[in-house]
């Protein structure tokens, strides 16, 4: 009973401390990549978009994958779980994140991807069967990913008894091995994205320029916006108060009452006895002028 | 026969739509005035969004600089400090006096990272610290703290202003916290 109480208590507290977490910056869904950390080289990156297509259309898993610099703060698996939610996922998505900057990565899985591969099968594949975690501590995204793939592949043809062939890239990008980086790395194409050059040397970054990635221009550029909304605000005219269809429908809610009053139903009986017919006669009579009138001329 | 109703309870009735018209309207104002101020500190991007991603790069600089230094206090002061502005929990003066300690405890981590050898070694990781210094400098720049310090004040004079102010502050609109 006591091990029951004390894991419902835990549990909460986990759950309190994530939720006191604030957001962190996460990437807008790009598709199947979201290469926010610009490691990955063209290539590979086509290569990846392809097999998650085919995988998508042979065993129904839908694969995502997103690349960022860091995790801001949460560890890999809840920044997964976010970007998951945030991402609107469901029951047949799989999210492979990976922070470059930090040399971390998770999985999120929707429920049928879990029940039918297995989280922990999922996970292996990051850790031993594709040599994923090791590639990515030395800076080799394309080769990390590659293999990373071809280990998946061979994971859901087993799992699915289907046959999803690996595209010509990936395939021939994790078949190199750990003596053939090198090799791989010094063939033009094989080149990872922008960072990749920039670590490199290869882009020829100026010194005074620091690269940024886009998702944190986007960030500073979402609070410039947020400034600019109160700034635009504040120009605008003040329309304070109820505004001037509220006080119209406030002036005829006013005419109707009083168009109630002994008086003025007076007046009306005797404009109506005295034959008046005309519209402005009848409404000056309607919101009680004519006992104005009377009052002011006695 | 329709009831009529005497001139005294129309005049009565109409003062008190005229009296309901200036209050509602008041307070209608005031809460639109206010949910901009409030854009500003809690909204998408505003100030506590902010001070979070000022913390969130805390830290992935702390991130980095483990990678380099073993226990350092530098990096642990940094953890701390980036740690109090990621949680939302914590109150907006607090926030607001570890804000202040950032961009120092981020020299500091930076100068002991700079006898690191291995630091000195990796274009990566001095990229990496470029990166995050240069973020956090954007993110000041947007000067978050004193545009809602400033939207924040004008709108509490606004409601300590007479007769619109006061029906606005006692029909339950409250004056915004400043960020100090």
């Amino acid at each position: 009973m006591k091990k029951w109480i004390c894991g419902i208590l835990s549990l909460m507290l986990v759950l309190c401390s994530t939720a006191a977490l604030a957001a962190a910056r996460m990437p807008q869904s790009r598709g199947v990549l979201t290469d926010d950390a610009d490691v990955l080289s063209a290539a590979v990156s086509a290569a990846i978009t392809e097999y998650a297509g085919d995988v998508e259309n042979e065993v129904d898993v839908n694969l995502h994958v997103a690349i960022v610099h860091f995790f801001d703060g949460l560890d890999a698996q809840t920044f997964a779980n976010r970007l998951f939610e945030k991402w609107e996922l469901g029951k047949e998505d799989l999210l492979l994140v990976c922070a470059a900057g930090e040399d971390s990565f998770a999985t999120a899985l929707g429920s049928e991807v879990e029940k039918e591969l297995g989280k922990q099968n999922v996970d292996n594949l990051l850790y031993t069967s594709s040599e994923f975690s090791a590639h990515i501590a030395r800076q080799e995204y394309d080769l990390a990913f590659a293999k990373y793939f071809a280990a998946f592949n061979e994971l859901i043809n087993k799992r699915f008894d289907s046959s999803v062939t690996l595209p010509k890239t990936l395939a021939s990008v994790g078949s190199y091995n750990g003596g053939a980086v090198q090799e791989y790395q010094s063939q033009p194409s094989g080149l990872g994205g922008l960072w990749n050059q920039i670590t490199s040397g290869v882009a020829g970054e100026r010194e005074d320029t620091v690269y940024m990635p886009s998702l944190w221009t986007q960030t500073v550029q979402g609070v410039v916006d947020n400034s600019a909304d109160y700034t635009h605000y504040t120009e605008q005219d003040s329309s304070n108060g109820i505004g001037v269809g509220g006080w119209i429908i406030l002036i005829i809610l006013i005419l109707i009452i009083f168009s109630q009053s002994h008086p003025v139903r007076k007046a009306k009986r005797s404009y109506r006895k005295s034959g008046g017919s005309k519209p402005l006669g009848w409404i000056g009579a309607l919101i009680g002028l004519s006992v104005l009138s009377k009052l002011f001329r006695k | 026969m329709k009831k009529s109703l005497p001139i005294s309870v129309c005049i009565l009735i109409s003062l008190a739509l005229v009296v309901f018209g200036l209050c509602f309207g008041t307070v209608r104002g005031y809460n639109a005035d206010r949910e901009q101020v409030t854009a500003l500190l809690g909204g998408d991007n505003g100030l506590m969004d902010v001070l979070s991603f000022r913390g969130a790069d805390g830290h992935n600089l702390c991130v980095v600089a483990r990678r380099h230094l073993t226990a350092s206090p530098e990096v642990d002061e940094l953890s701390r400090i980036a740690t109090i502005l990621t949680d939302d929990t914590q109150p907006l003066s607090e926030k607001k006096l570890e804000n202040d300690c950032l961009d120092a405890a981020v020299l500091a981590v930076k100068a002991e990272l700079g006898g690191s050898e291995s630091y000195l070694q990796s274009q990566r990781d001095q990229k990496y610290v470029a990166m995050l210094e240069g973020d956090l400098k954007n993110l000041s720049a947007a000067d978050k703290g004193s545009l809602y310090n400033q939207a924040a004040q004008q709108f509490n004079e606004k409601l300590n202003a007479p007769v619109s102010g006061w029906i606005a502050g006692l029909l339950g609109v409250k004056p915004c916290e400043l960020y100090q």
